[in-house]
């Protein structure tokens, strides 16, 4: 799944182990989500959107479509 | 970013994968050395293949216990050779890299211990199991705090590994020992088994580090 953590927090100004800090995980899990090599649980994707105060779908992007 | 910017940042991470390659393929090798010299010299008593492979990968842990133990007392210095992006995020994990130098010096302990003990070695069997119990206590705790205080991606990677590493000792310890069933190898000696639990869950943590985009130079 695609996300758009990396800009987000660029946006913010902040360093990974900034984000890390505030979020309360290790600097190695922000690396991991922003380069789509882990997707993070749902009350970890819950806080990253509150804290940017976005939409967790305008955080992370999932392609499929349900059927018409 | 700058065009310069990413060149300088690839120039960093090369220096430092190399720093890192050279620092740990010195020290393994003159671990390697010593071992080697010490088991012609006979001092090690009769180191037989089971023996001399538990050895190898008692060194192997005891290696990264010997890296990841500088990162902690030297954040700075240590920043230059692990897989970091500076001394800060060392210290932010100094408990849990602490904890994880101490565990994997335990187990690095424990399998030279039972290596080295007696009938064919020089440890008389009941120290060399009253040591190992200790270390093997040791790595214990230390890796059960870690896993009450990892984060969700260290979790995910535990869980990974546990998982490759089971499926490993299925196919090599299930194929080994079916065959020994039907007398076509000799059967893995007791030691042999703990030599394949430490060195396939090693290369296994390995891949599942790897899974996540984590061994990549920071």
């Amino acid at each position: 799944m695609h996300n758009r953590l990396k800009t987000h927090r660029e946006a913010a100004g902040w360093s990974q182990g900034e984000l890390a800090r505030r979020l309360g995980v290790s600097r190695q899990t922000i690396n991991a989500v922003e380069t789509d090599k882990y997707d993070p649980s749902l009350p970890l994707a819950l806080r990253m959107a509150k804290l940017f105060a976005v939409d967790v779908t305008d955080l992370f992007i999932d392609e499929w479509q349900p059927e018409a | 970013m700058m065009a310069e910017d990413i060149a300088s940042q690839s120039r960093r991470k090369m220096r430092k994968m190399v720093l890192s390659l050279a620092l740990g393929g010195a020290i393994g090798f003159s671990g390697a050395v010593v071992v080697g010299e010490a088991i012609e010299s006979g001092v090690l008593g009769a180191i037989d293949v089971s023996r001399g492979v538990a050895l190898g990968v008692a060194l192997l842990y005891l290696l990264m216990a010997a890296m990841v133990g500088f990162g902690v007392l030297s954040p700075k210095l240590g920043a230059k050779v692990l897989n970091v992006e500076d001394g800060q995020e060392l210290i932010e994990q100094r408990r849990l890299l602490g904890l994880s130098a101490i565990g994997t010096l335990a187990i690095g302990g424990l399998l030279s211990v039972l290596a080295l003990a007696a009938p064919a070695g020089p440890i008389p069997d009941t120290p060399a199991l009253g040591i190992a119990l200790a270390l093997g206590g040791v790595a214990g705790v230390s890796s059960w705090i870690i896993y009450r205080e990892m984060d969700e991606l260290m979790h995910v990677m535990v869980q990974d590994a546990g998982a490759c590493a089971f499926n490993a000792l299925m196919l090599v310890g299930g194929t080994w020992v079916a065959l020994a069933h039907l007398d076509r190898v000799a059967p893995p000696a007791p030691l042999d088994w703990l030599s394949l639990f430490f060195g396939v869950l090693l290369l296994a943590s390995f891949w599942a580090t790897w899974r996540r985009g984590q061994l990549a130079m920071r």
